[in-house]
């Protein structure tokens, strides 16, 4: 569905991260954890944004994201409307199995974390995050502020790092008891995170970087490559099986 | 109860395709559309060089049901053709590439290409509404129209559909496509139309205009099938908000032989076809109709 919204709060963490606040002028449906939504100025631009809070009672939709370029930093400074449609992407949370569940993600997988650790909490779902951040800079106000939201300890890992972070995974998969495992990355950490998970025999969720630009499941642009799956009617939550064929 | 329909010398187990622009540009998107069980696909509309396409916004679900799309034909360009042919081919799936062109010679050179890779069938986006220079401002111009129609129809073995979108002499035009040797129309394409968002006061897209689609066109649809049909009694693949059982045999009672389907695969997927195929088996019955073909014009010949 379309709509228009003001925006009614900025919040920059840094020069990277963003946490904007948007009154919406028409109800949407519920958000669930990891749908997004279309947002940007009519007739310029639109970009697709994870959906961080949704308020329905009040229709106010929180968006925190990182600032990658000319459009992010636009919307993240735009004063007065915005349009919005929304929201997209499927429930499939119940793919997620057990109590306990490990999130990783890169930092444009940041986003739906507010929504999926509220989810989390309303669940009695225990919640351990693995940060994976590309510079210092941006790691300490917002790995701080993931920790507020959470309400646990984030661990962190420089991107360049990797092997570190697997090697982490492995050695305290069995220490924190997670039974899932959701990461949001590039295909090379979803490789090897799948890999893990198959092999320490806990559920492996991924989440793919996509290229969305009708968010309907007309265009076909956010197919998966070499499987059947459109990341924005199906995704973003896929299990590592269905991304095998992408994840080589 | 008999489903099954031919289009252009194209046996079809029974009327619904994909319309061009629902996916249809890589052997992934051939995977989804035998997932949605459509019985043959349609490309996406390829040209001769590839396109980007419009930037974003590029699309807009209305609040009346309809969809707004300029999305500005992108496409890899002829390089891709081959992929989705070979794609749809594995899988038996009769497969008709959506051919665009700026000019004559583009349309010839692509369709020329989609023959060689092994289309069945090629269909031209003579109506295209939002892509400057393509498409409905050639579609509007009969001389245009018979030359193109001519021009390919003459170069290719396989069969030309001319796609035709809404214009005030559009029974001409059919006529024309007709005359020039289309073996079959695909009526309509989308209809030029905006939106404007009221509190920013611009408009919506980037491109200011775009096609518009899903149940609002519908009865404009069913119209320009039903006097066409009425007009030259062609072979006509119908498109143009079918969301049910219901809209599509409306079209098949107008004078289609078969159906495009795009809203009803962005709503509702993979229920679509089989949902809108168990209506018409029951609404034959019911009519006492024992296959697709005797439905073919009857509100016509009525």
């Amino acid at each position: 569905m379309y709509t228009a919204g003001e925006v009614i709060e900025t919040f920059t963490l840094n020069d990277k991260f963003c946490d904007l606040k948007i009154k919406l002028f028409d109800k949407l449906e519920e958000a669930t954890p990891f749908q997004f939504a279309m947002v940007g100025i009519p007739g310029d631009f639109e970009l697709p944004l994870y959906v961080s809070m949704y308020d329905h009672s009040s229709s106010t939709l929180e968006l925190f994201f990182k600032i990658t370029g000319r459009y992010t930093e636009k919307i993240c400074f735009s004063r007065g409307y915005v349009h919005i449609r929304g929201f997209y992407g499927k429930n499939r949370l119940d793919l997620i199995s057990g109590n306990r569940i490990a999130y990783i993600a890169e930092e444009w997988g940041f986003s739906p974390l507010p929504l999926f650790a509220t989810w989390m909490k309303k669940n009695n779902l225990f919640l351990n995050t693995i940060l994976i951040f590309t510079d210092e800079w941006s790691f300490h106000n917002v790995a701080k502020y993931i920790e507020g939201i959470t309400q646990t300890s984030a661990f962190r890992f420089m991107k360049s790092n990797i092997n570190e972070l697997l090697e982490f995974i492995a050695k305290y998969s069995n220490e924190y008891k997670w039974e899932s495992i959701v990461a949001a990355g590039d295909r090379g950490l979803l490789k090897s995170v799948c890999r893990l998970a198959s092999n320490l025999g806990v559920k492996g969720i991924g989440v793919p970087y996509a290229r969305i630009k009708c968010a309907l499941g007309a265009c076909g642009y956010c197919t998966i490559p070499r499987t059947n799956h459109l990341f924005c009617t199906e995704g973003p939550l896929f299990t590592c099986e269905e991304l095998a064929p992408y994840l080589g | 109860m008999d489903l099954s329909t031919s289009i252009i010398g194209i046996y079809l187990v029974h009327p619904l395709m994909n319309a061009s622009g629902i996916l249809g540009f890589t052997p992934e998107h051939v995977d989804i559309l035998e997932k949605y069980r459509v019985s043959a696909v349609v490309t996406k509309t390829f040209t001769l060089k590839p396109r980007e396409g419009h930037r974003e916004p590029v699309i807009v679900e209305l609040a009346n049901g309809g969809i707004l799309n300029s999305m500005g034909l992108p496409n890899p360009g002829i390089t891709g053709v081959s992929r989705v042919v070979k794609a749809a081919k594995n899988k038996n799936l009769p497969v008709i590439v959506s051919v665009g062109g700026a000019n004559l010679e583009e349309f010839r050179e692509v369709a020329i290409i989609a023959e060689e890779e092994g289309a069945d069938g090629v269909e031209l986006n003579l109506s295209c509404p939002h892509t400057k220079g393509y498409g409905l401002e050639i579609g509007q111009d009969k001389s245009m129209v018979y030359n193109i129609v001519r021009e390919v129809s003459n170069s290719l073995k396989i069969p030309v559909i001319a796609k035709l979108g809404l214009v005030d002499n559009i029974v001409e035009i059919a006529g024309k496509a007709l005359e020039a040797g289309a073996k079959a129309l695909t009526l309509i394409n989308t209809i030029k139309a905006m939106y404007i968002d009221v509190f920013s006061a611009k408009p919506f897209l980037s491109n200011i205009y775009g096609g518009l689609s899903g149940p609002p066109i519908h009865p404009i649809a069913v119209r320009v099938v039903y006097d066409v049909y009425k007009e030259f009694s062609p072979e006509i693949i119908a498109t143009g908000g079918v969301m049910n059982w219901y809209d599509a045999a409306e079209f098949l009672l107008a004078g289609a032989r078969a159906i495009q389907l795009g809203s009803a695969l962005i709503i509702k997927r993979e229920k679509a076809v089989p949902e809108i195929l168990d209506g018409l088996n029951m609404w034959l019955t019911r009519i006492g109709l024992r296959s697709i073909n005797e439905a073919v014009g009857l509100a016509v010949r009525k």
